[in-house]
């Protein structure tokens, strides 16, 4: 009950408070219809997605955005550098992302690129020549103007090789060069056409000052971070905490925001809190707002508890998903492989796991190489409902008969399969539902690099390969043959060893496709012909879902799920 | 004694080269690609991890690889980390205060509450105070650093509202987690004090010394309690280097910027030169630590001379 105000007297408040920054911000009321989250219990658990819907609680108040506060992230990782050409690790992607805007943005709602710095854009027929005409007034925090010649910077920086950037996905083989039109139009050139670079604009191509990085040099830029975006950095204290301030200028706001102009908080705190115990403490102890990565049985704990409310991030690319060693015996056989898919009962797997995050619709049952709501997403390839008796035909049929301890042989030789992963949960439970249509799952958990080694080394027949994406070309990192590990001295994630000239094709051409239609297609294709030769062990979904406090308002994340534009965010008191 | 110095000394930079050498051919040796630890969410392409590779030398043989590394460390370059790109020593000068403070602070707590409760329980032995202190002790050296540290930040964070839950910055930052670290020590040095004292009472020579009529607490304070110092004092500062290193667990569960867990994040992430600069500093640490142990038993014990 602590710290909540009643609900008349906030309406009052928001209503009539001259210090805020109503008159600057042109804001829509009609949005901020808002549940009771902060004012009342029972509904309060449901606050971030009624939020977005709109209003759904028994209790419903208009409330305005309060313009003050600072918001305090806790994140589980040390932020190491804030410099979006060079980098592209989560933690300090969901710092930098409120730095460092980039030319167009993905409308999570429509699955369509809009405008941030770009104004508008065009593609050639050739799929090579990337037009972009640039938002006019636009300055970096430094004063330095947002311009054609920046952004010839940017992408210059990114693909110099003497840099070594560690930014994915970025056009790294396919850029050619930039040529600056006229001050606001800038022209990128590409070696040959490369399908995901929308995407990639949308994602890892965040506008840098170049005044900024020729005044502290490449190395120390992420330090000394300078960008255009609705923060700016003001301190660092290593491994403790980053402090943005918003920027008083910022006008640059893209179509899919709540609201134009700056951003309603003073502050953002990123706190480094590695240890999850410590971060959950901190949230309830009302040290920090936002948490990332709550342990389930916290969020099971304090999901009810009306001073927290969840926030989920729908993420999209590939889920919790298996790669199947399709070179490795017994899971070489088409029949195994398919068996598997069909003897998990994935309703089941994500309530018993991820009970919690169902009424939020995170950690849902997933079907497909991809997750729904990918761009390209395909229903159709999702063949793989539960069917023991179906899965226990095809092993029968592939000579695969029962013993006496109840697990299927062949030549006298049992029916085990290895499958390793890096988090508890999902294997145990497959492992007694892959029992029962006689398949022995030896089950591996550890660090994410041994996993990954023992697949690569043969020694497991499954390997967890989930990663967020929101281009569909993720796919070819798992399934093109060209990344299988070892090969030419290569690292590359394709743990299912599948060597598919047909799939390659679908791949290569998707990658290389840049009319839409077709590409959704082929991608379609491909997520079919992954699925009918079962190369993977689609399990539930991965999404980003996690606490906050409930003072926090209208905190939305990306089309990536785990990255929040904090511009719209607000605490209400 | 300064020839002692000197040749202890000189055996301390031999021992440094040695650590530092062995410790990066073994994070040379560990598999695992250190391209492949700088991926961030999405997969890298081969041909980035290629520029990546070449660039910061990994496609070079191994002997070359480390005499590069050696050449640099002793030409005094710890060099920038791979990931953070930061020059290691700017991140040792945040990371040894924050280490140094916490085990000061611990071992204090832990020598205080050591101390005195050995004491009080070998001079109360076989009575419920001895009893009290040995369940003490024995709780202290078998509960584990995390747990401590959860159930404290519970009590005193989430319940009681009293300290901070994590981070750094002055004295109320530093109680639970010294607390933390100082619970084993001290539990350690309880039983110690407490055994050393009972043996040195059966000594003749404290026998001797009542036999003279001297008051029980001058036997105490000058026979026993100064004889029974001698091995308290390795013990303690053993600890003492212990605790400098080996305070990661702790760092972690309270968010501090540490020595410890910026040698386990290199480690992870298969930075190079953040291991070794930590590497580095922790084996001066410890030459450090035994050269004044060896000094100080001088202090205390008149019968030790160098030689």
């Amino acid at each position: 009950m602590r710290g909540r105000s009643g609900p008349a007297r906030t309406g009052e408040h928001e209503n009539n408070g001259p210090a805020q920054a109503g008159g600057r911000h042109r804001v829509s009321r009609r949005r901020f219809l808002t549940t009771a989250a902060v004012l009342g219990a029972g509904v309060a658990g449901r606050g971030a997605l009624s939020n977005r819907l709109g209003a759904t609680g028994n209790r419903v108040f208009a409330i305005t955005p309060r313009t003050g506060g600072a918001l305090v992230y806790a994140v589980d990782q040390p932020i190491t550098k804030l410099d979006p050409n060079l980098d592209a690790h989560r933690v300090n992607e969901i710092v930098f992302y409120q730095i460092f805007d980039p030319l167009i943005v993905r409308d999570k709602s429509d699955n369509k690129f809009k405008p941030w710095l770009a104004r508008s854009w065009d593609v050639s027929a050739d799929g090579r020549t990337y037009t972009f005409r640039l938002r006019p007034g636009v300055t970096f925090h430094d004063g330095t103007p947002v311009n054609a010649e920046a952004v010839k910077f940017n992408f210059d920086r990114v693909h110099n090789p003497a840099l070594a950037s560690q930014a994915t996905p970025t056009a790294v083989g396919f850029y050619d060069s930039s040529e600056v039109v006229d001050p606001l139009t800038v022209r990128v050139h590409l070696k040959s056409p490369w399908g995901p670079f929308l995407d990639a604009l949308s994602f890892s191509y965040r506008m840098v000052s170049p005044a900024g990085v020729r005044k502290v040099g490449d190395k120390d830029f992420g330090r000394h971070p300078v960008g255009s975006g609705p923060f700016r950095l003001v301190e660092w204290v290593e491994n403790q905490q980053v402090v943005l301030e918003r920027n008083p200028n910022y006008a640059s706001t893209p179509s899919i925001f709540s609201r134009t102009g700056q951003a309603l908080l003073d502050r953002v705190v990123f706190r480094m809190i590695p240890e999850p115990a410590t971060r959950v403490a901190a949230l309830e102890s009302g040290e920090v707002h936002v948490i990332t990565a709550t342990p389930a049985q916290d969020f099971r704990r304090l999901n009810g508890d009306p001073r927290f409310k969840p926030v989920i991030g729908r993420s999209p690319g590939m889920g919790w998903c298996w790669a199947i060693n399709v070179t490795k015996p017994p899971t070489d056989e088409v029949a195994v492989r398919q068996a598997i898919n069909y003897g998990i009962d994935r309703p089941a797997i994500a309530s018993i796991v991820y009970g919690a995050y169902q009424s939020y619709h995170a950690f849902e049952p997933a079907y497909g190489a991809l997750v729904p709501g990918t761009w390209s997403y395909d229903k159709q390839s999702e063949i793989y409902h539960y069917d023991p008796a179906k899965a226990k035909d095809l092993l029968d049929r592939a000579g695969w008969k029962v013993g006496p301890d109840g697990i299927r042989q062949k030549n006298g030789k049992r029916l085990e399969i290895v499958l390793n992963s890096w988090e508890h949960g999902i294997p145990e439970v497959l492992q007694s539902q892959l029992r029962a249509i006689g398949v022995d799952l030896k089950v591996g958990v550890r660090d994410t690099s041994s996993v990954n080694a023992a697949q690569e080394k043969q020694d497991s027949h499954m390997s967890p390969i989930p990663a967020a994406r929101t281009d569909p070309d993720i796919l070819s990192d798992s399934f093109h043959s060209r990344n299988i590990p070892g090969l030419s001295g290569g690292t590359g994630d394709n743990y299912d060893f599948v060597k598919d000239p047909v799939l390659d094709r679908l791949l290569d051409d998707g990658a290389a496709e840049v009319n839409l239609t077709k590409r959704e297609n082929l991608y379609k294709l491909a997520q079919r012909r992954i699925m009918a030769m079962a190369y993977l062990l689609p399990v539930t979904t991965r999404d980003n879902a996690t606490l906050m406090s409930a003072k926090v308002q209208d905190l939305r994340f990306d089309a990536v799920g785990f990255f929040p534009w904090l511009h719209d965010a607000w605490l209400a008191r | 004694m300064s020839a002692f110095l000197l040749s202890r000394l000189l055996h301390g930079v031999f021992v440094l080269v040695g650590v530092v050498f062995a410790v990066s051919l073994m994070i040379h040796l560990i598999p695992g690609d250190p391209v492949k630890a700088l991926e961030g969410d999405s997969p890298m392409p081969k041909e980035q991890m290629d520029i990546i590779r070449h660039q910061m030398g990994f496609d070079r043989p191994l002997v070359v690889q480390l005499a590069d590394e050696m050449a640099r460390l002793l030409r005094g370059d710890l060099g920038r980390s791979f990931r953070s790109n930061v020059p290691v020593v700017r991140e040792l000068q945040g990371a040894i205060p924050s280490t140094l403070s916490l085990a000061v602070a611990a071992m204090i707590i832990a020598a205080t509450a050591g101390g005195v409760a050995g004491a009080v329980a070998a001079v109360q032995r076989g009575r419920w105070l001895d009893s009290m202190v040995t369940a003490f002790a024995v709780i202290g050296v078998s509960m584990p650093t995390f747990w401590i540290g959860i159930l404290l930040i519970f009590l005193l964070s989430v319940q009681l509202r009293w300290l901070p839950t994590s981070g750094e910055g002055g004295l109320r930052t530093l109680i639970m987690p010294a607390i933390t670290l100082g619970w084993y020590p001290a539990g350690a040095l309880a039983r110690l004090v407490r055994s050393e004292i009972l043996e040195v009472l059966q000594q003749e020579y404290v026998g001797v010394a009542r036999a003279k009529g001297l008051r029980e607490r001058t036997v105490l304070r000058r026979h026993v309690l100064r004889n029974a110092l001698i091995p308290t004092l390795t013990l303690a500062m053993m600890q003492f280097g212990i605790l400098l290193s080996g305070a990661v667990v702790a760092e972690t569960v309270f968010g501090r910027n540490g020595l410890g867990r910026f040698l386990v994040e290199g480690i992870l992430h298969k930075d190079f030169p953040v291991v070794q600069g930590a590497v580095l500093v922790i084996a001066v640490v410890y030459t450090l630590t035994n050269l004044a142990t060896d000094l100080l038993y001088a202090c205390i014990d008149p019968r030790v001379r160098f030689q």
